[in-house]
């Protein structure tokens, strides 16, 4: 959480999109910016790219405001995957709220995965992050290409782990949006154990996923 | 160092500087605005134009505002006030202005971000390598105290290896000697049979000479004898001095057959020395051992040595006796090495406990403190080339050990040494022999 202050009325959560270098994050949020409608949330700021490869992030800002008044901002980042860009990656899970794991489904991708992965899990314990509290949504993107895992060979490994899973292709739009309600779901879930945001804001969980990420 | 969390809030106000919005205001007041402002979220302004003065300006009817953005949420606006007939000229302007305004809030923040993140990156990057730099330091530290110990091991197993050698060498020594007395003994021991024996035999008809000797003497007083024949052998008996030798006869028999035993006893000292290691497991007279060992070395005692024994009683020890004997051996042969003249050694035994306590003490030079924790390795040696080999201690030390006990050397501060070897009275903790 990067800042909640009762008094201003104010939250300020944060989602970053992890994942391996070219698997389709910045795609992510292009398109959830061209998804969502415009009153609610910011311009996509993309910091200086590099041959259109990350090197800071990106960000998505979102905002709503609970009937008790509190505004709420979500910012959404995405991290550069090259792996190079480690502090980098470091420096913006501080503090996430949610994170989306964006992986690319084709076959020859699959230790690339993994290594982000591990990547993560270890980023996260330095930043002090808790893997087993922090919500994570796992995104299967690039499902519109050939040669990749199917959904049948995915689902037994994951489903286990209980992290759900979301099939997507950025590219072409589509599970983009439904990967972002999953994981404001779960964060919605956890913020409402720390704060309460449906008996003190009068803030309920579709209300809060309908205003953040309406279709 | 700046700390801060990438997505951290900005306000209006750190993002820009009002050197940036001034001209913007400026323009809009060149369009005909009687006064211009950004506000902030909470209505306080921010930035006003120049005419404006730095009075709060009035805020009055005709006051028209556009919001400025950031990061998609209205963080302030720009309000202008319009002369007379050209509120739409300020409109636009205003308008204008505030759209300008969240742009530059927009690219001023991504310029921050860009380099407040770059900061960290760098930072981090930084600590990382200290922190790299200190556990390569770290583990460099443990090799070398790696390699210090592995020295220490290196030398500590040289040493071992050098004693092994050494008691090796020794066994070797003592084996040869061994053989060699043995030979030597087996030698004399079949002369000095005869010389006993014969000494006896020759001591016993002697006596049959004195004896015919003395009634040949009676016969002479008797006057039994021609005068003349008489006095010849008067005269015979004197220049032989017969009466004298007869006197002497049986001391010069008693004294040789005390010598031919001498010679036996030293002769089967001799050969129990040559078993050191061998032989059985026997109780073992402490005092008996003392006495032997003092008569083998008998004649490397210096002349006018005062030797005081204080053999307590000691119960006997179970062990093998020829370890016992080196151990005395060498640490008696120290004890007649420490000085020439006015040398004193005391020799103590007594039962402390489950052990045998023996003292060996001499009134010589005593042991520097440098040299004290080498006493006992071999071939450390004070004394000058020739006279020792520099293995007695360390064969000494060695024998105790072998027979589950030990030695130590004890300097008084008045001078001299005391070496005391204690000895299991129960020798089953014999050590295994090496
Ligand atoms: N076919 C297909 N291509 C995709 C999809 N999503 C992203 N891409 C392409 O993959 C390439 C990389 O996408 P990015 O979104 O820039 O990847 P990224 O994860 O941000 O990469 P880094 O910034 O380097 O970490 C681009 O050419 C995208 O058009 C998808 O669902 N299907
Ligand atoms: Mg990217």
């Amino acid at each position: 959480m990067i800042e909640y202050d009762e008094s201003e009325k104010r939250l300020v959560l944060k989602i970053v999109y992890y994942g391996p270098a070219l698997s389709g994050k910045t795609t992510n949020l292009l398109r959830l910016h061209d998804l969502l409608p415009k009153e609610g949330r910011g311009d996509l700021m993309v910091l200086d790219t590099k041959n259109d490869r990350t090197i800071f992030f990106d960000l998505l800002p979102l905002l709503l405001v609970a009937p008790s008044g509190l505004k709420i901002k979500l910012k959404a980042f995405t991290v550069p995957g090259q792996v190079q860009h480690d502090q980098t990656r470091k420096a913006v899970l501080q503090r996430a709220d949610g994170i989306v794991f964006v992986a690319d489904s084709r076959r020859e991708e699959a230790r690339n995965n993994l290594e982000s992965f591990s990547n993560l899990e270890r980023n996260m314990a330095l930043v002090g992050l808790d893997f087993d509290r922090t919500p994570l949504v796992l995104q299967f993107n690039k499902r519109d290409l050939p040669g990749i895992v199917p959904e049948s060979e995915i689902r037994p490994v994951w489903d286990p782990t209980g992290i759900p899973v979301a099939l997507a292709s950025a590219k072409e739009g589509w599970g983009v949006l439904e990967t972002f309600r999953r994981i404001a779901g779960r964060m919605y879930d956890a913020l409402d154990r720390r704060i309460s945001l449906r008996d003190r804001h009068g803030l309920g969980r579709e209300a809060f996923l309908g205003r953040l990420a309406a279709r | 160092m700046i700390d801060f969390v990438v997505g951290e809030e900005r306000a209006l106000a750190e993002i820009l500087s009002a050197g940036e919005v001034a001209p913007l205001l400026e323009a809009v007041a060149d369009a005909g605005a009687s006064s211009v402002r950004v506000e902030d979220g909470w209505k306080r302004t921010l930035w006003a134009a120049a005419e404006s003065g730095a009075a709060e300006p009035q805020r009055n009817a005709g006051e028209i505002s556009f919001p400025v953005f950031l990061e998609g949420e209205e963080v302030g606006r720009v309000v202008a006030a319009g002369k007379e007939g050209e509120s739409a000229a300020v409109s636009r302007a205003a308008s204008i202005a505030a759209r300008a305004v969240t742009g530059m809030a927009a690219s001023a923040l991504k310029r921050m971000l860009t380099t407040e993140t770059h900061v960290q990156v760098v930072r981090r990057t930084h600590g990382e390598l200290l922190e790299s730099f200190r556990r390569l330091e770290a583990s460099e530290r443990s090799y070398r105290e790696l390699t210090e110990t592995l020295e220490a091991k290196v030398r500590e197993r040289t040493e071992e290896l050098k004693e092994a050698m050494s008691r090796l060498l020794q066994k070797e020594t003592m084996a040869s000697i061994g053989q060699l007395a043995a030979g030597v003994a087996h030698e004399i021991n079949n002369p000095m049979g005869f010389v006993a024996s014969n000494i006896s035999t020759l001591g016993r008809y002697v006596q049959r000479l004195v004896e015919v000797d003395a009634a040949l003497e009676k016969l002479l007083e008797k006057g039994a004898m021609p005068p003349e024949d008489a006095e010849n052998l008067r005269s015979l008996r004197g220049r032989l001095r017969i009466d004298a030798i007869c006197r002497d006869i049986p001391d010069l028999i008693l004294q040789t057959m005390e010598g031919a035993e001498r010679v036996r006893r030293i002769v089967s000292d001799l050969r129990g020395f040559s078993h050191v290691n061998e032989g059985e497991i026997q109780e073992v007279d402490i005092g008996g051992e003392i006495e032997r060992t003092l008569r083998v070395i008998a004649n490397e005692i210096p002349p006018g040595t005062a030797v005081e024994r204080d053999l307590g009683k000691v119960p006997p020890c179970r062990c093998r006796p020829g370890l016992v004997g080196v151990a005395l051996l060498h640490l008696l042969r120290n004890a007649f090495q420490t000085r020439r003249e006015g040398l004193a050694v005391r020799i103590r035994a007594r039962a402390e406990g489950r052990s045998a306590v023996i003292e060996v003490e001499d009134n010589g030079p005593g042991i520097p403190r440098e040299i004290r924790s080498d006493i006992f390795k071999p071939f450390f040696t004070t004394k000058e080339v020739g006279v020792g080999k520099g293995l007695g201690l360390s064969v000494a030390y060695d024998a105790a050990r072998t027979l589950g006990g030990a030695i130590e050397a004890v300097c008084p501060e008045e001078g001299g040494a005391v070496f005391r070897l204690t000895l299991p009275l129960k020798g089953d903790g014999h050590a295994e022999i090496r």
